[in-house]
């Protein structure tokens, strides 16, 4: 039976995450484009390059593509030249004074004697190289791989490649979940049935415990501290209860995340069980579908990628409907102290309570009959 | 599919996303400033990963810097203020991003002109780090660090006054060699769970107060044979090597402490940390 489970989860998690890695795949052809070579420089590839540079806080101060010159320049000795000076494809030699920034793109910067320039010196995929003159800001060379980041940035600048790793992302979380969701099912599979029964029970109930859960969560930590501060030997251990107050929490909002998930995926099946391994499997693929049923709003979210005001509002919706499942989850985890605590209906309870379901026989007694012997039927004659 | 298929694919699953995952952009950035003048001037160094070097230079630079770094994870600092006369320099991460013995690490080799006195702040992440100070006009120095390998050394005295040494050591290995170079007068240090190792060799021109504060980690402090130690020393369950010191009043002392040249106090509190006095020879 074990077996079959597994078979399945493994099944299950490589076709969910072949998704999300065809996708992270597409992404990465998207900029695994080969760099341009040197002979193909141009106005939009010096843009794109500018672009990815610019995320780097050392080289903030680059000037537009457009103000680029192609070529070599000379600062004549003697005159002053009024900057920001950018060239491209070429090498710039200051003899004279240069008032205000050099840059340079796959080209050196060169300051001979008498040369000065008064902002920085900036030389992308070049040198910055003082034969007697001087820099009054800094000198900066740039180099390595910048056209691979900027394809980076493109790839997630394009509707399309922002559409696939949307959908990578979403896929992965999917992976995650069904992962997590399977060990749960195998090693808390009753602690995820009391949580599922607390949820089925009270919905709503179960939502407003949540909410009031999720606003407690600061307060009983700080009374968790201040009381384990109130003991000289618990100090130490306040880093430890922080770490395992968290892991509780979460926890708990991921044992109701999965409750709501299989519920969500049973009102799909509606198989009916008639052993416990025919019942094990169907809770796997009610956990399962009811997983991707509640990850489908990030995945239309994904597909909204490409439009950002759509995306925004399907990025919202889709953090409203996870909130909603997850606190509904944490409340039914909390009401059910985790699982531990097993709910059973008001009906059984009350069947339960009553005499006559406790005992098969009358609280009155049944007289005895006595059996017929030899020597009674002697005394009757 | 099979059972075996299954685990096949999902094993080139993994191995795809972490290719992918793995992806990174070695840049380089080589930056300098040349030297205008000499007023103090206050620099913080910040590293989050990667091995670091760290030397005084003799040029006319106030600083260089060679960086090797991952675009997609990282982002190099230069950043100069002549009103507030500051300098940041350093590497800094985007974000929380895992290590892997696949990847490669970046670096970072830096130069602060000895000819400034500077407030120097060093802020290290995950770094293994070879910081050569001796020479360096250092007024104050901070070193704060975290899952760092660091191995600071003074191998020339300090031409100004170090007012202040703090240590701050995360879970890291912080070693501090010939510091005596250094004129500190006082050191600060806290521990957590990591293990610092302060060596007071070299000259030691005026008497210095450590205070030390340790959660759970150790603190070794070596000093040359012929300074005279104090430790006054409170402990909660957490071990203190009293062997070569002698107890008077509340405090020990090494043999000899009155008639020592110079004199080092040590004031440290320590909870399940372990704090080591080891008298050094020349």
């Amino acid at each position: 039976m074990r077996t079959s489970l597994t078979r399945a989860a493994v099944s299950f998690f490589f076709r969910a995450s072949a998704l999300a890695i065809a996708g992270h795949i597409a992404a990465g052809r998207l900029d695994a484009q080969p760099p341009r070579g040197p002979a193909s420089l141009t106005r939009d590839s010096l843009t794109k390059a500018l672009r990815a540079l610019q995320a780097d806080a050392v080289s903030l101060q680059l000037p537009d593509a457009a103000s680029f010159t192609f070529g070599d320049m000379t600062v004549l000795a003697g005159t002053t030249k009024k900057g920001p000076v950018a060239i491209a494809d070429g090498t710039l030699y200051v003899r004279g004074v240069l008032d205000g920034d050099a840059v340079t793109y796959r080209g050196d910067i060169i300051l001979y004697p008498g040369g000065s320039v008064s902002g920085n010196a900036i030389a992308i995929l070049g040198r910055v190289t003082l034969e007697g003159g001087h820099v009054v800001g800094d000198a900066r060379a740039i180099g390595g791989n910048l056209a691979a980041a900027d394809g980076a940035a493109a790839v997630a600048r394009t509707p399309s490649g922002a559409v696939l790793q949307s959908l990578a992302l979403a896929g992965g979380w999917l992976a995650v979940l069904a992962i997590i969701g399977i060990a749960v099912l195998i090693f808390a599979g009753t602690n995820l049935d009391a949580v599922t029964a607390a949820l089925e029970r009270d919905f709503s109930r179960a939502f407003l415990i949540g909410i009031a859960g999720q606003l407690a969560l600061l307060p009983a930590l700080a009374l968790l501290l201040v009381a384990v501060t109130l003991t000289v030997l618990g100090i130490l251990l306040i880093p430890f209860a922080i770490v395992a107050y968290v892991i509780a929490a979460a926890g708990l909002v991921t044992l109701g995340y999965f409750a709501i998930a299989r519920i969500t995926g049973r009102t799909l099946l509606h198989s009916v069980a008639l052993d416990e391994r025919a019942r094990r499997a169907a809770s796997l693929k009610a956990l399962l579908i009811g997983l991707v049923i509640v990850m489908s709003p990030w995945f239309a979210a994904a597909v909204l990628a490409w439009q950002p005001t759509a995306s925004l509002v399907a990025h919202t919706m889709a953090f409203a409907i996870t909130w909603v499942a997850a606190t509904a989850g944490l409340g039914a985890a909390l009401i059910s102290r985790g699982g531990v605590r097993r709910l059973t209906a008001p009906a059984a309870q009350k069947a339960m309570s009553a005499a006559s379901w406790q005992t098969p026989t009358p609280v009155s007694g049944i007289a005895a009959a006595r059996r017929p012997t030899p020597a009674a039927s002697t005394v009757v004659k | 599919m099979s059972l075996r298929a299954h685990c096949v694919g999902a094993a080139s699953v993994f191995a795809l996303s972490a290719s992918g995952a793995l992806a990174q952009t070695w840049r380089t950035v080589d930056a300098s400033r040349q030297l205008r003048d000499t007023t103090a001037i206050s620099v913080r160094l910040e590293y989050a990963a990667g091995t670091l070097e760290l030397r005084p230079t003799t040029g006319g630079s106030l600083y260089q810097m060679n960086v090797r770094y991952d675009a997609e994870r990282s982002e190099p600092i230069s950043r100069y203020d002549a009103s507030a006369r500051s300098l940041t320099l350093g590497v800094r991460s985007h974000g929380l991003h895992l290590r892997s013995g696949s990847t490669q690490a970046g670096s970072m080799h830096a130069e602060l002109s000895n000819k400034v006195p500077m407030d120097l702040s060093l802020e290290l992440g995950a770094v293994e780090a070879d910081i050569q100070l001796g020479g360096l006009r250092l007024t104050d120095l901070t070193v704060k660090t975290g899952a760092a390998d660091v191995a600071v050394r003074f191998d020339q005295p300090n031409p100004d006054r170090l007012r202040s040494m703090t240590l701050e050591v995360g879970a890291a290995s912080l070693k501090l060699v010939r510091a005596g170079n250094s004129g500190v007068e006082r050191v600060n240090a806290n521990v957590g769970v990591g293990a610092l190792d302060l060596d007071l060799g070299g000259e030691l021109t005026r008497d210095v107060d450590v205070l030390g504060s340790l959660a759970m980690g150790g603190f070794t402090l070596h000093v040359p044979r012929e300074i005279g130690v104090s430790v006054d020393a409170s402990t909660f369950l957490a071990d203190f090597d009293k062997s070569g010191l002698v107890k008077r009043g509340d405090l020990w002392y090494t043999p000899g402490y009155e008639e020592a040249r110079r004199h080092v106090r040590v004031r440290v509190k320590a909870f399940l940390g372990g704090f080591t006095v080891v008298r050094d020879s020349r």
